[in-house]
């Protein structure tokens, strides 16, 4: 789980700088992006 | 051919009592459209304990459980997922949580239209539908939203039918008390509660009560019947904290008569059960959202004034527990019991001004449009707030539904009269802005379209155009009782349609336009209301100086 966590965080940074520079996300960026979001607020749940 | 959607998919990713309330809204579309196919998308946590609901109304139902993402490879859990509700035939998805989340996870599921928000390309939200779009700026944002959030659902997924509501259960001796919440803001203390009981209990010797409540609320359940008033009467109350299941509470709420508790998810079951609610209201909770959908329920929400409260701000002293008092909740739990009703001449009757004054009693029914709305019967005196709910719900059905209901004009007295002379200036101003934008706007298209326009002429248009949002935000600073038109307008401009300058100033021309007939309509009605008020008080000092 933990391994989970810290690969997702690894690519959602990579994703945070390609938003940053404005370029279109891709598919996959957008299911990393829903895994981030969606365990973050399981957790808080 | 029909153009009516074969099927939808709904996403509601939050909790208990919203499921709850998208249940409702499902079960009325699902009545006018027997055919359609529903499906849902919940979490796990909280859609497996309902599922012997959820059953009943939806096609297709999706569990998300974190534990299934987890694996060697970042996404091939998730990538099943969406296989499987991708295999689901989805006409319209429906997004009904505002959360990011619930955004990503709308823009990865085929669909042919979207409603509610959904992550773009470059991850901004998108809010599409203006329900949703109400929902997103108005609900999300202030304490001026006119509707039920059930009613909201139906606005979005396009029911218009009346609701179809389960008889209301009266019998059996057992009530339902639910004195818990998820947050301290929103619950009274256990002593208090403890004297509530004792009177119930004492008055009523052929009432059993029931505590429910969760695992978590064990201890608190515990220090109210520590109580000494209830040292006598343990015996007749029974602590269902953790021990039942959601379907188990379902059948205790269904063979009982009453349920009385705070906001949550307990109350909107008791009214999915058919059993009549009094809820306490208190902090955050806005009534009209949230009260359990159903005739003949109850609210007390007590008036007051440091509206709005949001869950972030800290609060000292909780003065709205303070100001609903014992005696107004037992007399009302007293009527209930007696005669399923509260009467406001009884109320008045047996309960103290000084006890009455500080809190509304508020009774839920039906417009004939089908419509959730909660009547104050303890009181003609409406709040500002209030008040400007009124409004804002009779020109926003009218702008984004083209209905109109049937309400009488709202009642002033002196104060309110007074804000509402206060407030007009600021929605002139408001409208004159939307002239200026309108003008601006005009301005570009008549200059686009010279031979050879001006570059320069058209920058410092865009320039003006600017600065009038940027002075709408500030007026919505100084009045901010005209933040739900500025918020959801707002919204609209952040997503403006258009492929060039032509197209952006047209849509932009339509929003000042449209911002402008909100104004004048809330106008009328604020001006129509203040005359019949005035002329009724010319009429009263006319007719005691006759006398």
């Amino acid at each position: 789980m933990e391994d989970f966590r810290m690969k997702l965080q690894i690519e959602t940074k990579k994703i945070s700088e390609k938003i940053k520079n404005g370029d279109a996300l891709t598919e996959e960026d957008m299911k990393i992006l829903f895994l981030t979001s969606y365990l973050a607020e399981d957790t808080n749940e | 051919m029909s153009n009516k959607p074969g099927s939808i998919t709904l996403v509601q990713l939050t909790r208990f009592g919203d499921i709850l309330q998208t249940i409702w809204a499902v079960k009325d579309i699902k009545t006018s459209n027997p055919d359609l196919a529903v499906n849902l998308v919940v979490r796990k946590s909280f859609g497996k304990p309902l599922a012997f609901l959820l059953d009943k109304y939806f096609n297709n139902i999706y569990y998300l459980d974190s534990k299934s993402f987890i694996g060697d490879d970042l996404t091939s859990g998730l990538d099943s997922t969406i296989k499987e509700i991708n295999s689901w035939e989805t006409n319209v998805l429906v997004n009904l949580s505002f959360s990011k989340s619930s955004s990503y996870f709308s823009s990865l599921i085929n669909a042919n239209f979207r409603l509610g928000m959904s992550a773009s390309q470059f991850a901004s939200d998108n809010v599409n539908g203006s329900w949703s779009e109400y929902l997103y700026s108005t609900v999300m944002r202030g304490p001026l939203n006119s509707f039920s959030l059930v009613d909201i659902f139906k606005f979005i997924l396009g029911a218009k039918n009346r609701p179809s509501m389960p008889e209301k259960n009266h019998t059996g001796n057992t009530l339902v008390i639910h004195p818990f919440t998820s947050s301290e803001k929103k619950m009274w203390s256990p002593n208090k509660w403890g004297e509530i009981i004792f009177k119930v209990l004492k008055n009523n010797p052929e009432i059993n009560l029931s505590i429910v409540g969760s695992k978590e609320d064990s201890t608190r359940a515990q220090e109210i019947i520590k109580n000494p008033l209830l040292s006598d009467y343990n015996e007749r109350i029974d602590i269902n904290c953790g021990n039942l299941e959601i379907e188990e509470l379902y059948e205790l709420l269904q063979n009982s008569f009453l349920f009385c508790g705070h906001d949550s998810m307990v109350g909107h079951l008791a009214s999915l059960a058919g059993l009549q609610t009094l809820t306490l209201s208190l902090g955050t909770v806005r009534a009209i959202e949230s009260t359990p959908y159903g005739i003949n329920n109850y609210v007390l929400a007590p008036r007051t004034p440091c509206f709005p409260c949001f869950p972030s701000d800290h609060c000292a002293d909780f003065k709205c527990h303070k100001d609903l008092s014992y005696q107004a909740v037992t007399e009302c739990l007293q009527q209930l019991i007696d005669t399923n009703e509260i009467s406001a001449s009884e109320l008045q009757k047996n309960v103290s001004p000084l006890h009455l004054s500080t809190a509304d009693v508020l009774q839920s029914n039906f417009s004939k449009e089908g419509l959730f709305y909660l009547e104050n019967i303890s009181s003609n005196e409406l709040s500002m707030n209030e008040l400007y709910r009124k409004f804002y719900r009779i020109v926003w059905l009218y702008m984004l539904e083209e209905t109109e209901e049937n309400s009488s004009y709202p009642k002033l007295n002196k104060a309110s009269y007074a804000g509402l002379e206060g407030f007009i200036p600021n929605l002139k101003q408001l409208f004159e802005l939307a002239e200026f934008g309108k003008k601006y706007s005009r301005f570009i298209l008549e200059e686009i379209s010279k031979d050879q326009p001006d570059v320069e002429y058209i920058k410092n248009c865009g320039q003006k155009i600017e600065e009038i949002d940027e002075m709408q935000v500030l007026l919505g600073k100084a009045s901010p009782a005209l933040n739900p038109i500025i918020d959801f307008f707002n919204l609209k401009k952040s997503k403006m349609a258009g492929n060039n300058l032509v197209e952006l100033c047209t849509s932009s021309h339509e929003i000042y336009q449209s911002i402008g007939s909100f104004c004048n309509i809330m106008y009328e009605l604020i001006e129509k209301t203040m005359n019949e008020y005035s002329i009724k008080n010319k009429k009263n000092s006319m007719k005691e100086a006759k006398e």
